[in-house]
């Protein structure tokens, strides 16, 4: 490696660079040793390049800052980006490498396009599940055209937040929910829609709409309130991903956690558009909960948490994961209960919650799907094996029928069983 | 200005492929020794490198290089020493090298952009190949010219790492910015700047 100087980031040899190397100084005795020139002559093209790579970095490369979102949609993945900056006579061998999970797939090599002192760069991937994933910062680094020596640039690398949940959440609409706190003066209706009923008046919080502000009670009461209307309150609704290890083997798990979280972030999103309260909990060890609330900062605080969760080492008993919730959560809030259920003890999670007061409804990724292709079966003698397992699956499951709506998640692209039964209109209980 | 377009030539054009494949057969046949089968062997261990590259996609990877410098090592040490075939030998590490260049992986116009580093490449061929055909008849003075290519390597490797160790006289150090400062108002005030 070339040392670096003051100001300037280091020039290092790439893989490739000691691939040449390691062969020229292979040729050079193997020139020794059968005593010919041509190996020697052949050698030194191999031994010089990776020098002359390394002293071929241009002038003017400074700091590049990297600005770069997400456009794609359903299961392409498209990631375009600017980078701006002290480009200097480099800039057309500028490259972005990207750290994104082993599981997409690059559609085509990074476009680059040159434009006005900046260069605009495209890449896609295709995913094959719905995913919850933030992409660490971008390195940008100067690569000489051999691909023999590179150059890492510094400047801004902001992190990129990527989504992919199933599209039928998108359109969810509106569902209706048991409410949990009643305020002054709220009467209880049937009616959801589009229609905005007045139903109360509440303090504004920062950035409402002003045609929201009550200003004659505000007048009245010296502060600023706030219209509040019947779709406005549809409901609250608790997400809880169970990220309990199940027993079959951490890749396994891994890959059902990733489908739990994106189906988690996608009812959470869908449902706080709708202006519905969310609370979000995971149970592994512990219970780690985010309070009921809604808006654009809870969707944030929700992603967060959800971007943050690993699997558990340790399994936590089902108690301990109803009174880690009763901490945060009023009994009678709809709990969308998102495990597997492939383990022995995840079964018992569901009726503790059950007999606590917690109205559950259970949606389950499927374990079908991620056994297709282990063996090497013929098709007929797969399509016997998923139907095998997808009988002794649905025994599982239906120990939990009792409890509530169950959703056997299988086509991980449609969660429309479970928009469906989230659109059903919940007969309330008489007081 | 866009890279992508005609001015720099169409990504695809496989001519860094061509000349290698061509540059190796030259090679193997220059070499002298069971000419068909070397023939036949050292163009296999191109295309096979040149499929590699074509199949693995758009991330670098080592695989395809390994056929083809497989190829060249075993024909340049089973070569008959002359001066052709030293001659042909240098040529094939420069096409070798242009086709490293040519990668469509990459942004088209690779070939070009390596002008400067090919040309010093091949300049230290010539002058190889020059001591090798005008100084070294004698089998026994094979080592000579190892150790002079060896010292000349080092010596390349000091003075390149002194270059690098001195800063350019048209180099400019960034701004200095309030994060680095240790203003945390000064750095919140320019983040609200649109």
């Amino acid at each position: 490696m070339i040392e670096p100087g003051p100001h300037t980031a280091a020039v290092s040899w790439t893989r490739r660079s000691y691939l040449l190397l390691a062969v020229g100084g292979a040729l050079l005795v193997a020139a020794l040793a059968v005593r010919s020139a041509v190996p020697l002559v052949l050698a030194v093209p191999l031994l010089v390049a990776p020098f002359v790579a390394a002293w071929s970095v241009p002038g003017g490369l400074g700091r590049i800052d990297l600005s770069w979102q997400e456009t794609g949609a359903g299961k392409e993945v498209v990631v375009e980006g600017t980078l701006a900056g002290a480009l200097g006579r480099g800039a057309r061998d500028l490259e972005v490498t990207t750290q994104v999970p082993e599981a997409f797939v690059a559609l085509r090599p990074t476009d680059y396009d040159y434009a006005g002192g900046t260069v605009r760069f495209r890449t896609a991937y295709a995913i094959p599940e719905p995913t919850v994933v933030t992409l660490p910062p971008a390195e940008v680094a100067w690569v000489d055209p051999m691909g023999l020596s590179r150059r890492e640039t510094e400047g801004e690398r902001p992190k990129l937040a990527l989504d992919r949940f199933p599209i039928g959440l998108k359109g969810m609409g509106a569902v209706r929910l048991d409410r949990t706190i009643q305020l002054p003066g709220e009467s209880v209706s049937r009616r959801v829609g589009s229609s905005g009923e007045f139903f109360t008046v509440r303090r504004a919080q920062t950035g409402e709409p002003l045609r929201r502000i009550n200003w004659v009670a505000s007048a009245r009461i010296g502060k600023l309130l706030a219209n509040d209307y019947h779709l406005d309150r549809a409901g609250d609704l608790i997400v809880l991903v169970d990220r309990r290890p199940s027993g079959l083997g951490e890749v396994h798990d891994e890959r059902l956690l990733s489908l739990s979280k994106a189906a988690a972030f996608g009812v959470a999103d869908s449902l706080l558009r709708g202006k519905i309260r969310i609370g979000f909990a995971s149970f592994g060890e512990f219970v780690e909960a985010l309070p009921l609330s809604t808006g654009r900062v809870q969707r944030l605080r929700i992603f967060e948490a959800i971007n943050g969760l690993t699997l558990a080492p340790v399994a936590g008993p089902p108690p301990r994961c109803v009174f880690g919730l009763r901490r945060y959560y009023r009994p009678g809030v709809t709990t969308l209960v998102i495990s597997s259920w492939a383990g022995e003890s995840t079964g018992e999670l569901v009726p503790y919650l059950r007999l606590s007061g917690y109205p559950v409804v259970m949606l389950s990724p499927s374990t079908v799907p991620l056994g297709a292709g282990v063996y090497p079966l013929t098709a007929g003698e797969e399509a016997v094996a998923r139907a095998i397992e997808r009988l002794e699956r649905r025994e599982k499951l239906a120990a939990l029928w009792p409890y509530g709506t169950v959703i056997d998640w299988e086509d991980f692209w449609s969660l429309s069983g479970l928009v469906h039964s989230l659109r059903q209109p919940v007969h309330r209980r008489r007081s | 200005m866009n890279a992508t377009g005609s001015e720099e030539g169409r990504p695809g054009q496989p001519v860094g492929a061509v000349v290698l494949v061509v540059a190796v057969g030259l090679f193997a046949l220059a070499g002298g020794t069971f000419a068909p089968w070397s023939v036949v062997a050292g163009m296999a261990g191109a295309i096979a490198s040149v499929l590699l590259r074509l199949r693995a996609g758009p991330r670098p990877t080592l695989a395809p290089l390994v056929p083809v410098l497989l190829a060249l090592a075993a024909l340049s040490v089973l070569a008959v020493p002359s001066g052709l075939a030293s001659l042909a030998a240098g040529g094939v590490g420069i096409a070798f090298l242009l086709w490293l260049a040519d990668d469509p992986a990459r942004r088209p116009g690779g070939a070009r952009r390596a002008g400067r580093p090919l040309g010093l490449a091949a300049l230290a061929v010539a002058g190889v190949w020059t001591f090798s055909f005008l100084g070294i008849r004698a089998p026994a003075s094979t080592a000579l010219a190892v150790a002079a290519l060896a010292v000349g390597i080092v010596l390349l490797a000091v003075l390149l790492g002194r270059l690098a160790a001195e800063p350019s006289p048209h180099h400019r150090p960034p701004p200095a910015r309030p994060d680095d400062l240790g203003l945390p108002f000064l750095a919140a005030r320019e983040r609200r700047r649109p």
